[in-house]
């Protein structure tokens, strides 16, 4: 049996069954097994094991950016190629705000809200400078 | 250590003749009818998981582990494309219900990237030219022994990790109905329908 023939890339991990068709729940269980931590911790866009600054000011900084055009940095949970970073990924920030790897907690979601209209509030003006760009969640 | 069904330990000539799965040792299976290959060897020509490196791939800490899950994964292997590959003593058949399973990253455009397969094509897990995940299993029970294949409907991302799974079994006792899994971190298990050959749909419900 080869493992690897003309593959480009890297392959970690292989398993065969004889007689055993998985089901979904086990396909899961085992993709799960390898990265929990991301399925239990959403908004953890940074990969830094929480919930936090960094990962809003991936979002923020990332504003209507597709997919395919965010930048390294954003690790977990990326939009797909058609999809633009929109409140989906900034309630998945603001509703595990403070959240970690190790203690992972979803606030009500009226807390989460009420984040939002404070952000709203703040009224974030886009400016560009140093590199950054800030986006009016008003306009 | 390997050993044929009754538990007899095989000499080590004999190690490489074993007809099924059903391999006793540490590191290869973790249980009766599944063999696992972990590559986490990190040196060396010969894996830990009785196969040997051919041409050039070369071990990595770049494993499964990076992705955060704290799973252990001490080495992967980073194949170049071409003729390199790891062979492994030739497992047999699956049987007409089975499941092969990969993480896999791809760095490079190679057309038809094979993952896993064996030396009579009974069955194949690969990346296609496409860059969508394929599996290929032969229809033992079909007079003309056809290969039936399935393939993802999402094309995969260079550098990304993928958990790329198959599974097959027999429907009435006639056809064999390969299906594919791929997911990656970052979004919830995705499950892709048979497109291609076999459009008769998976024998398990894909939710």
């Amino acid at each position: 049996m080869y493992v690897g023939w003309y593959f480009d890339g890297i392959i970690d991990e292989v398993s065969l069954w004889k007689w055993i068709a998985l089901t979904s729940e086990e396909i899961l269980a085992r993709y799960n097994a390898v990265v929990a931590k991301t399925v239990e911790l959403t908004g953890d866009y940074d990969d830094s094991g929480g919930v936090g600054a960094a990962g809003l000011n991936l979002v923020l900084f990332n504003w209507n950016t597709v997919g395919a055009e965010l930048p390294n940095q954003w690790i977990n949970e990326r939009p797909g190629t058609g999809t633009a970073v929109g409140a989906t990924e900034l309630n998945g920030v603001l509703f595990n705000w403070g959240s970690s790897a190790a203690v992972a907690t979803v606030p009500e979601p009226a807390t989460g809200m009420l984040a939002v209209l404070g952000l709203l509030a703040l009224g974030i003006n886009r400016r560009r400078g140093s590199g950054h760009t800030y986006l009016d969640l008003t306009e | 250590m390997i050993s044929n069904e009754t538990g007899k330990e095989l000499k080590k000539s004999e190690k490489f003749i074993v007809h099924t799965l059903r391999i006793i040792c540490s590191d290869v299976c973790l249980w009766s009818g599944r063999a696992g290959y972990k590559f986490d060897e990190g040196t060396g020509t010969t894996v830990l998981d009785w196969g040997y490196l051919e041409g050039s791939p070369s071990w990595t800490t770049d494993t499964i582990a990076s992705l955060g899950g704290g799973y252990i994964s001490d080495y992967a292997l980073d194949f170049p494309g071409g003729d390199h590959r790891v062979t492994f003593p030739q497992v047999g058949g699956l049987g007409e219900l089975g499941s092969m399973e990969a993480w896999v990253k791809l760095q490079g455009p190679n057309p038809a990237r094979q993952i896993l397969r064996p030396d009579d094509h009974g069955f194949t897990l690969e990346v296609s030219a496409a860059g969508t995940a394929t599996a290929y299993v032969t229809e033992r029970l079909n007079p003309n022994h056809n290969n039936r294949a399935a393939t993802g409907t999402s094309v995969l991302e260079m550098d990304r990790w993928y958990h790329l799974v198959a599974v097959f079994g027999t429907v009435n006792a006639q056809t064999l109905r390969p299906y594919i899994t791929a997911s990656w971190r970052v979004r919830s298990l995705a499950c892709y329908l048979i497109t291609g050959k076999d459009s008769s749909g998976p024998i398990i419900p894909c939710t």
